[in-house]
Formats: C-alpha cells, structure tokens, sequence
C-alpha cells in the first residue's frame, strides 16, 4: 500500500503547485503505471531497501541523482524511467 | 492448531504472510499468484542458491533470485482485476528553475519519526506490536512525522506494519535517503536542502490520506516555499 500512498501523495501534491518525483520498487511498477504519478524512477531493489542496499552509498546517491534529475529531463505527465544498473 | 492438525505446505507458506512465522521480507510467499507448486519451487531455488554461495561466498545471485521472486509475485498476472486506483491523467508543475537552484524536500513513506515524537503518541507500539495491526494502519489517516534535515541519524526511529524494516534500522537512507541528499547539494546538484522533511506510514487508509493528509501536506510543503519533492515508497 506504500506505494499506492505514495503515488496519490505526489498526485496532490503536483496538483497544488510543487513538482514532484517518485522512487518505487520493480515489484510495484504496475502500480505507476496505474496510479500516474508525474515522474517515477523505478529501481531493481527488494521491498524496503527502495534506494539501495544498507551502506551501499554510490548506489544510493546514484538512484537519488538519477530520481532528481527526472524533474528536468521527464517532459511528459506519467513520465516511467527504470534505474537501470542491476541489482549486484 | 491442536495437536492432530498436521500443517499443510499451504499453511506453512502463508505463515509468513501475517501469519504465526511472519517475515515481512517473504510475505510474499502467501500471495494468490503463487500455487504451492510456485512456492515449493522458491524453496528448491533459494536452497540451491544459499548452498552456491556458501562456496563461493557471494550472495549477489541470492539476492537477486529472492528479488526476481518478488517481482513475479507482485506483479499482476494477466487477467488479474485492475488495480483499485487508476488513473488516465496526470497533475503536471514543471520545475520552475534549473534543479541546481531549487530547494527540495524528502517525503518517505517508510514511518520514520524522531525518537520522543512518536506520532502515534508516547505509548505508541513497536514495531512487532504494529505489524500485527496493519489492518488498523489501513483504516487510519496517516500523520506526517517532521524530521529536521540534521537530526542525529541515532535519533530516527522506523516503525511500518507493512513491509521489512531491518534494512532501514541499519541505514536509514534505503527509504530516507536524506545522507545522500546533503552530498548532492554539497557537490552543487541541487540547490538547497530544505530544513525539514517527512515521513508517514504508507500503509494507510486511501480515502483519508486523499481527503484529509495529503491536501494539508501539500498545504505545509508551499509554505515551505520548497521547488521540488523527491518521494520514497516503501
């Protein structure tokens, strides 16, 4: 339900006037493509390590960077890019 | 169960889903979209991985078998009901300034909160009291917990009924990645790190979070005057 949550979060927020991105996990993409958030960066992580692994800093910033750069690059509502490195 | 009741392989596989072996990180093994023959072949799968990596002791394929197993079981099967939200279109602010000049804010779904500020009050539950009361988490509004942008990393408390949190307890950054937003504004990516930043249970009732949370966090937030918010779920 996290994830629902988080798109409809975003979806209000958007709506009163501040840009928005999400970072989901692969498990719940069909849960962007349903709930259309603005922009949602997906990542290949298990459930509640959604930016990475525990003290893995590189990967955490790099899946930080690549969610925040989607505020400038995405040009479309509903904007689904996948962060694509796996996951080892 | 009484003495005569022999377990089931059903049984044994659902008992992790909220059940008498609840593992939040393998509740997955209950879902609908698994037949025990689905289950059984998880089991044979993760044994035979755990085995090669004792030998050569790298998990990154156990890791990621337990990872493709979560996908395939989350994921919808086709023919499977729509999901209950859907949506056909979408809010839409663009960025006003270059990220590099924007102030940004973090909103976690991942129930993090200041310790003495438990936002379900001092006698708020544990985390093993919470979880076996999601089904209350999933009636309530959520409530926003403030979590100052230097708050002492041993300060932050995570308390979710939904999903695993030993990742979390060990680096809060896997679903608060708050550490790696100051080096990024450190490194001049982004602009500015607002004061404070947030985090709720997601594990909540939708209705209210629509009607009642989510339009008064939007509220707090444009008073904030913050450009962007990056959200984590969890």
């Amino acid at each position: 339900m996290c994830h629902v949550s988080v798109g409809h979060t975003a979806r209000v927020i958007e709506g009163a006037g501040i840009s928005t991105v999400c970072i989901y996990i692969r498990a719940f993409r069909h849960q962007a493509q349903a709930l259309k958030p603005p922009r949602t960066l997906i990542t290949p992580h298990l459930l509640g390590r959604t930016v990475g692994s525990p003290d893995d800093i590189m990967r955490q910033r790099g899946v930080t960077r690549a969610a925040l750069r989607l505020l400038e690059t995405a040009s479309k509502p509903g904007t689904i890019a996948e962060f694509a490195p796996a996951l080892r | 169960m009484n003495d005569s009741h022999r377990e089931t392989f059903e049984e044994f596989r659902q008992s992790f889903n909220y059940g008498s072996r609840t593992d939040l990180l393998f509740k997955f093994l209950g879902s609908r979209n698994l037949t025990d023959q689905d289950a059984a072949e998880f089991f044979r799968g993760l044994l035979e991985k755990l085995g090669a990596a004792f030998d050569s002791r790298e998990y990154g394929a156990l890791l990621d078998y337990v990872f493709q197993w979560q996908v395939r079981t989350y994921t919808p099967t086709e023919g499977a009901p729509p999901p209950p939200f859907r949506y056909d279109e979408t809010p839409w602010t663009p960025l006003r300034k270059p990220l590099s000049q924007s102030r940004i804010a973090l909103v976690s779904a991942a129930g993090l909160f200041v310790d003495g500020e438990d936002p379900l009050g001092p006698d708020g539950p544990t985390q093993e009291q919470a979880v076996p009361r999601i089904q209350e988490f999933l009636r309530m509004a959520p409530i926003l917990s403030t979590i100052p942008r230097d708050a002492d990393r041993r300060c932050l408390k995570v308390r979710h009924p939904g999903y695993d949190i030993r990742a979390a307890l060990l680096d809060h950054n896997v679903v608060f990645p708050i550490d790696r937003l100051k080096e990024l504004q450190s490194e001049g990516e982004i602009g500015e790190l607002a004061e404070e930043h947030y985090s709720f249970v997601g594990a909540s009732s939708q209705k209210r979070l629509l009607a009642e949370a989510a339009p008064q966090w939007a509220t707090l937030l444009k008073s904030k005057d913050v450009d962007a918010i990056l959200l984590v779920a969890a």
